[in-house]
């Protein structure tokens, strides 16, 4: 483990892994605590989460309790599923066992010490079962009963051969007769439960292997979706929308078609494609009049004064687009992948309007920043949003 | 709430679960959050792991003793096997 990582005080919390064997304290960065679901409204519920989110001990530590509480919740709900269902007959239904999920994340943000307190009675919990299995089996690996009762009494007939000889042996046989039987008694029912509760372990890692494959197809589904949209939509943008165009050309005024780019018929801006597509046709008119001597597209339109004013439609198109983009993002369970699922269009953006490369990246980054900093402090896309602008400006 | 917890572990202590059960039911059944509830709930769950932890010790070591001494009867089987065979022996050679 690294000093920085001592430091951060992660190590501290069972559920997180810090051995060789664990790969999270050794790779997890903030990258990959907010692509986990559910980790930033965890951290939102801090009261200094905007603050925290910039400094990587605390994310760091955070993630841990965040992990820890994951798995202690799921250890109470084993537990009251399987051996406090069987010895205790205490059976709570799933909303109530929903209770005990709260309640612990809530143990976790305000009082990370019990956290870390019941973790470790869990953890003793589940290693004294385990133990116990083990030392069980070794014990039912060397006899069952119907072989030690067979045994104690073929011992018996020859320790009773030998009695003359050997009576001081005799105590082996009382000792064995009586402890194996007792202790095989008792071995019996806790195998018996400890097998009922690994089958219900079994059948929730089943639930939650099948629940996995069908998020990720559902990903996957949605990734091959986005790639094919965006080869067409580059096809017909490149190729067939522009001989399009300049062929309506042919029948139109210029200034009438710009203005079909830039306006609706109420009179509203149209949105940022379609102006961007107004941007790209009057970058082509310029150049087909520059290699004419008589400007026949452009000559009675005023280049600067159109090419201003579509440059500040197309800036407060970006702005507004951003802003429903980061809108439509759900609010809880929010990851870093979904803010940059609807930043990417965005921010891969190398041209707007006259603005090109690194311009028009500042311009983009301030247009985020700005819708950022109208959302609520407390919620966590806010956090997300401004680690991706760390991360843009670095 | 206090109160009804530490009546609730003394039982769990006791090992009397169904006694315990009863009385959780019944501090359950007046009007709780699902907060508190889900309090509860933990904390019984916490004494529940104390008591079986200390039973579950007691209870390994006692199954380590059963390991050797099951391992003490073999040797000691073994012991006597050998001894048994060499009176034979020595009787044979008597007679």
């Amino acid at each position: 483990m690294s000093d920085l990582e001592k430091n951060s005080g992660a190590d501290k919390y069972i559920g997180y892994e810090t051995e060789d064997s664990g790969e999270i304290s050794k790779q997890t960065s903030r990258e990959e605590a907010f692509s986990t679901i559910g980790f930033a409204d965890f951290l939102a519920r801090y009261e200094d989460a905007e603050s925290a989110t910039k400094d990587s001990d605390k994310v760091r530590e955070r993630f841990a309790i965040f992990e820890s509480q994951k798995k202690v919740a799921e250890g109470l709900q084993v537990l009251y599923r399987g051996d406090i269902k069987e010895r205790g007959g205490v059976e709570l239904s799933h909303g109530e066992l929903e209770f005990i999920k709260k309640s612990i994340l809530e143990k976790a943000i305000r009082s990370p010490e019990d956290l870390r307190i019941i973790s470790e009675q869990l953890e003793n919990y589940q290693k004294n079962n385990e133990a116990i299995a083990r030392l069980e089996e070794e014990v039912g690996g060397l006899y069952d009963e119907e072989k030690v009762a067979d045994t104690i009494e073929k011992k018996k007939e020859k320790l009773y051969q030998l009695k003359m000889s050997y009576g001081s042996f005799l105590w082996i046989r009382s000792c064995f007769s009586r402890s194996a039987r007792e202790d095989l008694k008792a071995r019996r029912s806790t195998e018996e439960r400890i097998e009922e509760l690994e089958s219900i372990v079994d059948q929730v890692k089943d639930l939650e292997n099948v629940a996995d494959q069908i998020m990720d197809l559902e990903i996957a589904d949605l990734e091959t979706n986005k790639k094919e949209a965006a080869s067409i939509r580059k096809e017909l943008v490149g190729d067939v929308e522009s001989i399009k165009l300049l062929d309506d050309l042919a029948k139109k005024n210029v200034k009438e078609q710009l203005a079909d780019f830039m306006y609706r018929r109420n009179g509203e801006p149209t949105n940022l494609q379609k102006l961007e597509e107004a941007q790209a046709f009057f970058e082509k008119l310029q150049e087909i009049d520059a290699t004419r001597s008589d400007n026949p597209y452009l000559k009675d339109v005023n280049i600067e004064i159109y090419q201003n004013h579509l440059n500040t439609l197309i800036e407060a198109a970006v702005q507004t687009e951003i802003k429903k983009a980061i809108e439509s993002i759900r609010r809880r369970g929010v990851t870093l992948s979904d803010i940059e699922e609807k930043l990417e269009p965005f921010i891969s953006k190398n041209k707007l309007g006259t603005k090109e490369g690194d311009e028009a990246r500042q311009f983009i980054i301030k247009a985020i920043t700005e819708v950022a900093s109208g959302l609520d402090p407390k919620d966590s896309k806010r956090m997300l949003i401004s680690y991706i602008i760390e991360r843009l400006n670095s | 709430m206090n109160q009804d917890l530490s009546n609730i572990l003394k039982l769990v202590e006791e090992k009397k679960f169904l006694e315990a059960k009863t009385e959780l039911e019944k501090v359950l059944n007046t009007d709780l959050t699902s907060e508190e509830k889900g309090d509860l709930y933990i904390q019984f769950a916490s004494l529940y792991m104390e008591v079986m932890n200390a039973i579950n010790d007691k209870y390994s070591t006692a199954l380590r003793k059963v390991v050797k001494s099951l391992k003490d009867v073999d040797r000691e089987e073994k012991v006597l096997d050998e001894r048994l065979n060499l009176e034979k022996v020595r009787s044979e050679l008597k007679n």
